[in-house]
């Protein structure tokens, strides 16, 4: 465990919360059978994690992602109890994993619920809320490096420059390092196509546009973590005033890779799927429309392949790294190849499946800075926002 | 090699292993160096990349060379959750596409945020 709790963010949507949570239980209860129970849309009895090790009476979790900023409600935990008796077979511990924050009202509940359990002979609860999560994280650094990753060596060149600041605090660590290697040390993200958030802001009363100042922060986030340079799917000039509004150690990594001919090349690709499932491709590529409805899934697949394949090839193109999750992409073709009876457009998903199996994950021996030194350093990281 | 060099290489399916060998004694001299021995340690990292140049004529529309580049995939998840939380305590002046700010100028109109 480390000498210090770091700070973690809560993931941004439930799956990559749900995913968190598995890890971290897999290790703490040291069950690798741990898996995700069922899949969206089905009946799930209130459990979202199962231990299938076939045990009697298994144990099991519920993922709840709320606002950091709320806490969970006794509602919540009796709701989520309720659903979690019907789950046969009858569970033997119920673990309820939040981002909410703690309350007094809720802990209170649970305490009610489990005196109750326990003279009926029923499964005992426990709530984990983001603070308790986040000491999970510490004690797990795999699940958070996993989950989390921070980038090969970003910290070294980050700190490099931030050693040089702090009045030769550490400059002697550095001197002995060859200008070669001290200059050239560069961070997981060298270069990276930036996707953000989208805000939708309205202008009147029921009019909404698409804000895209998350931008900023995000670029300015990525340059924290030690991004060189940074490419926008934009063309210049399409957002005025996104360049006066970078600071110039921004501005300087900014490259623009807009590219109307490869959405149009998409386009070319996807085709014979979109005539398979009935889609018409509106506004240059840049909106779907399905006129027919499909399988619980189907219009998510396309979609997924529809904006990831165009990051993709973005990528290829410029050269760029890129953030998909090649898992669901996989899926997602997997899937849409499946209930595709159009020859083109079963070899084109079946090509897209060939490229994407080409990817495996593996790892790399990187440099990280020892736990036991964190402290000396917190400072200097602190203020870097690493 | 440079570590830099040997991060870039990984986007290149044939230059992979090398780059991956590479890039871990790079780290290794540098994490063994005594002037940082106490401060840094080796620690393995996950990536996704490619290892085999797919025979495909699908990249073709973007890449007549099949022995290029496949893209390196990452996470961006940290860095846009921080971005989200920075952007509700800085509460940035909207930034939006041209046409709408031709739109919004035309007809002198105000944002409310959301």
């Amino acid at each position: 465990m480390p000498a210090i709790t770091l700070k973690h963010y809560p993931p941004e949507n439930e799956q990559d919360f749900e995913r968190l949570c598995l890890l971290l239980l897999r290790q703490h209860w040291n069950s690798p059978d741990l898996q995700m129970y069922g899949r969206r849309g089905q009946a799930q009895d209130g459990v979202d994690i199962v231990d299938l090790g076939g045990h009697a009476s298994p144990r099991a979790a519920q993922c709840k992602n709320f606002s950091p900023l709320e806490a969970l409600s006794p509602d919540d935990v009796v709701s989520a109890v309720q659903e979690a008796k019907k789950f046969r077979p009858a569970l033997r511990r119920f673990e309820i994993m939040t981002t909410a924050k703690k309350s007094k009202n809720t802990q209170l509940a649970i305490l009610s619920i489990n005196q109750e359990h326990r003279e009926q002979g029923l499964f005992r609860i426990r709530l984990r809320t983001w603070d308790e999560i986040e000491l999970l994280l510490g004690k797990y650094p795999d699940v958070s490096e996993e989950v989390y990753g921070a980038g090969l060596v970003t910290v070294i060149s980050e700190l490099k420059d931030e050693v040089r600041s702090a009045k030769g605090q550490f400059a002697s660590f550095f001197r002995q390092i060859s200008t070669e290697e001290a200059e050239s040390a560069r961070p997981q993200f060298n270069r990276v196509l930036v996707r953000c958030q989208i805000k939708l802001i309205e202008q009147s009363k029921g009019t909404y546009f698409a804000d895209y100042s998350m931008l900023l922060l995000t670029i300015e986030e990525l340059v924290a973590l030690g991004a060189m340079e940074l490419a926008l799917d934009f063309v210049k000039g399409e957002f005025p005033g996104l360049l006066d509004r970078l600071p110039d150690p921004l501005r300087q990594r900014v490259v623009f890779v807009g590219d109307a001919g490869l959405r149009r090349n998409v386009e070319v690709i996807l085709s014979p799927i979109y005539e398979e499932f009935d889609v018409e491709s509106e506004h240059g590529g840049f909106s779907l429309k399905f006129n027919r409805s499909w399988e619980s899934g189907t219009h998510e697949w396309i979609v997924l392949i529809w904006t990831t394949l165009y990051d993709f090839l973005i990528g290829v193109k410029n050269h760029l790294q890129i953030d998909i999750d090649i898992r669901k992409l996989l899926f997602a073709v997997r899937q849409l190849h499946y209930y595709s009876r159009n020859p083109a457009a079963r070899a084109n998903l079946a090509v897209i499946e060939g490229i994407l199996r080409t990817y495996e994950g593996t790892t790399v021996d990187s440099i990280g800075i020892r736990s036991s030194q964190l402290p000396r350093l917190l400072p200097c990281l602190i203020s870097l926002r690493v | 090699m440079a570590l830099s060099q040997a991060s870039q290489s990984i986007g290149f399916p044939m230059q992979l292993p090398a780059a991956i060998k590479n890039f871990s004694n790079l780290s290794r001299n540098l994490v063994q160096s005594p002037e940082l021995a106490q401060l840094l340690e080796l620690k393995p990292r996950n990536i996704i990349a490619s290892r085999v140049i797919p025979e495909q004529d699908l990249l073709s529309v973007v890449r007549p060379d099949p022995k290029g580049f496949l893209p390196p995939i990452i996470s961006l998840a940290a860095a846009r959750t921080k971005a989200a939380v920075a952007y509700d305590l800085v509460k940035p002046e909207p930034l939006v596409h041209s046409q709408v700010q031709n739109f919004l100028n035309s007809k002198s109109r105000s944002w409310t945020r959301d």
